[in-house]
């Protein structure tokens, strides 16, 4: 679900007329629902656009994207009146300083634009702004941080009303209402809807994976793709399913032969150190080695019952190949 | 071209500014007080440097000569290196200035003279017995824009006048233009960054491909300049020992290995938030499917093993391919 956001009602009014908007009984008035979209009139500046969309995200789950229309005002001469821009990072001013966050749409061919705590009245205050961002408008910072802290994405598109010289922006869209929200819905329509990056969740029969398991998966397949090695080239679903393991067992084969396929390096460290480490196992010593293979320390446990074991470990531990576990972890090895 | 140039008031009218204005192109100027009123005031993302890119120029303030991090260059002489300059026009995919500065534009810093000020201090400073070395581009290619910023000839008559003393260029760049015009000196040296073609198409983009980048070697060295080489980052590839082996192929025959002054070697590392920025940046770089850890140091690289069979692997080809072992140093990593 959407959520659409104009700081006056005076810029929707266009999107009234085209899709059948009811008001939503909420804690404020302001919230409009239609099929597929919610509606919020924020009103101007950081704080009440803050406030408004805070609440709104915080009781409604299901909007996953955020669409902000309004106008703004231009700092540069190369940019019009009338001329709609999506808006690519935005930036804010408060006191004559600038915040130091930023928050960015997708839209990454668009304009910057700085959210002004004050209207623009003079030269020297523009010229300042036009430093950081050619547009310059109240509200669009606050949708980014609430976005931002929502972890929703956004969109901002703005209808360059001005050129920033200090007259009222309620007054510029109350005159030019019609116009402004006419531009501004033909141009929502012709948006194509953003690709959404739908979440991998593994959803295999007979496996079961655990909460980290299934982010080790996530995080493999991404690997998977990114080298264009298909999952079902390197796993053997069918073969792992058939195996008599328990579903959390056959999840970790899968994720270990994910490993395998795309850690070839890291499958024959591993390999190596079992093979050193195999015989004094066999003679009852358990040997642990950092698992990041970062150290080369090495943990020896081994269960003592009387002094002949005592015995037997000491002389086994005479045999302990210690230099050739560290030869490995320091990479000395065949590839 | 740049989109907008900001100026310090103070230096706005020096001939090197000028210099400098005259030699490019942008939308409009700005007279500022401070860069840093300006510059990194706000988080701009770093990617914007591909649409529009806007130019500083200023005076460095604070400190203009740095001590060198362990293992950054030769072992048992004082590193330090020096900063005219932040951000580059390249765009490396690993680079760590796309996590320093918090803004892509360039900054070009006009006060050689302060600067040179400060290395002879350090100069000074330094035991007899001992070379102090001297690095240009820790934030910034030391090569890529001389051409414009023209600085190279005021360094070159410093080391000429402290010979104890060495500079290093260090540069992905094959703009040799204005080190061609200078008397080559032996304390001062080019050394350039290489990666194998498929990696630079890869990862460095917008750099000089691998064939511009050792015709400029040879042709420094064949006017006398000293070289050195920076393996580094190297970044595994399945035919890694292949590429790399045709790498130092074709460097060989621009110049010698046994030629060049040392060779660095380097894997490829991040800080936590440069990582963070590569993901974000790049989602779809080779990189992101690697198998890095996080070390107890911060940094995300490559497990150890990896890390050492890598840099001993390219260490023995290099040796194969003519060089002198005891020129060879591994960057970052403690030698084994």
């Amino acid at each position: 679900m959407d959520l659409l956001t104009f700081a006056h009602r005076g810029e929707a009014k266009a999107f009234f007329r085209e899709f059948p908007f009811k008001p939503i009984n909420f804690a404020f008035e302001g919230l409009y629902l239609s099929e597929g979209h919610y509606l919020l009139i924020t009103g101007e500046g950081i704080q009440a656009t803050s406030e408004k969309l805070s609440a709104v995200l915080g009781a409604f789950k299901e909007i996953e994207s955020i669409f902000n229309l309004g106008v703004c005002g231009a700092l540069d001469e190369n940019f019009n009146e009338g001329e709609i821009h999506p808006i690519r990072t935005c930036y804010m001013e408060k006191n004559s300083k600038m915040e130091f966050k930023s928050f960015s749409t997708p839209n990454i061919d668009g304009l910057d634009c700085v959210s002004a705590h004050q209207r623009v009245l003079d030269t020297g205050y523009a010229k300042y702004l036009s430093y950081f961002a050619p547009l310059v408008d109240r509200e669009v910072w606050a949708i980014g941080s609430v976005c931002s802290l929502f972890k929703k994405s956004f969109y901002s598109y703005k209808y360059i009303s001005d050129n920033a010289d200090g007259e009222e922006i309620c007054q510029v869209v109350s005159v030019k209402a019609e116009k402004i929200s006419e531009a501004l819905l033909s141009y929502f329509l012709r948006l194509k809807s953003p690709d959404k990056i739908k979440r991998i969740i593994p959803e295999f029969k007979g496996l079961h994976f655990t909460a980290s398991q299934k982010r080790l998966y996530n995080s493999l397949i991404k690997k998977l793709k990114i080298k264009g090695m298909p999952l079902d080239k390197i796993v053997n679903l069918y073969e792992i399913n058939a195996l008599p393991l328990s579903p959390k067992k056959k999840a970790a084969r899968v994720l270990k032969e994910m490993q395998a396929a795309l850690f070839p390096f890291n499958e024959k460290i591993k390999n190596d150190l079992q093979d050193i480490i195999a015989p004094m196992e066999e003679l009852g010593i358990k040997v642990k080695y950092p698992k990041s293979f970062e150290t080369t320390e090495i943990e020896i446990g081994s269960v003592i019952k009387n002094g002949h074991d005592l015995f037997k470990l000491i002389e086994n531990l005479k045999e302990f190949p210690l230099d050739k576990i560290h030869q490995v972890l320091k990479g000395r090895v065949d590839v | 071209m740049f989109k907008k140039v900001f100026v310090e008031k103070d230096i706005l009218h020096l001939k090197r500014t000028q210099g400098i204005l005259n030699k490019i192109s942008y939308k409009k100027l700005e007279e500022i007080e401070k860069v840093e009123d300006i510059f990194g005031r706000v988080k701009k993302p770093y990617l914007q440097k591909r649409t529009e890119l806007n130019l500083f120029l200023g005076k460095k303030k604070g400190e203009l000569v740095k001590e060198a991090p362990e293992a950054y260059g030769t072992k048992g002489d004082p590193h330090f290196y020096f900063v005219h300059a932040y951000n580059c026009i390249y765009e490396c995919q690993y680079c760590y200035l796309q996590g320093y500065f918090h803004s892509p534009d360039l900054v070009i810093f006009v006060n050689h003279e302060e600067i040179l000020k400060e290395i002879e201090k350090k100069i000074d400073e330094t035991d007899c017995g001992s070379t102090p070395w001297f690095h240009a581009g820790e934030y910034s290619d030391s090569l890529a824009l001389t051409n414009i910023t023209g600085e190279l000839p005021i360094y070159f008559d410093f080391f000429k006048d402290h010979p104890t003393a060495k500079l290093e260029l260090r540069t992905k760049s094959a703009n040799i233009r204005e080190l061609l015009k200078i008397a080559p000196l032996k304390n001062v040296i080019t050394s350039f960054s290489l990666s194998p073609e498929k990696a630079i198409k890869s990862y460095d983009l917008k750099t000089p491909p691998l064939k511009t980048r050792l015709k400029a070697m040879k042709e420094l060295f064949g006017k006398g300049h000293p070289i050195g080489l920076h393996l580094d980052p190297v970044i595994f590839e399945v035919d890694f020992e292949a590429s790399y082996s045709l790498l130092l192929t074709d460097l060989c025959k621009s110049i010698p290995l046994e030629k060049l002054e040392y060779i660095s070697l380097g894997v490829v590392r991040f800080s936590k938030t440069v990582f963070h920025q590569v993901k974000k940046n790049y989602p779809n770089s080779p990189l992101l499917a690697e198998d890095f850890i996080k070390g107890s140091d911060g940094k995300v690289r490559y497990k150890r093993p990896m890390r050492y069979w890598i840099l001993n692997k390219l260490k023995d080809l290099c040796i194969q391919y003519g060089a002198n072992p005891e020129n060879i140093y591994l960057c970052m990593e403690d030698e084994d």
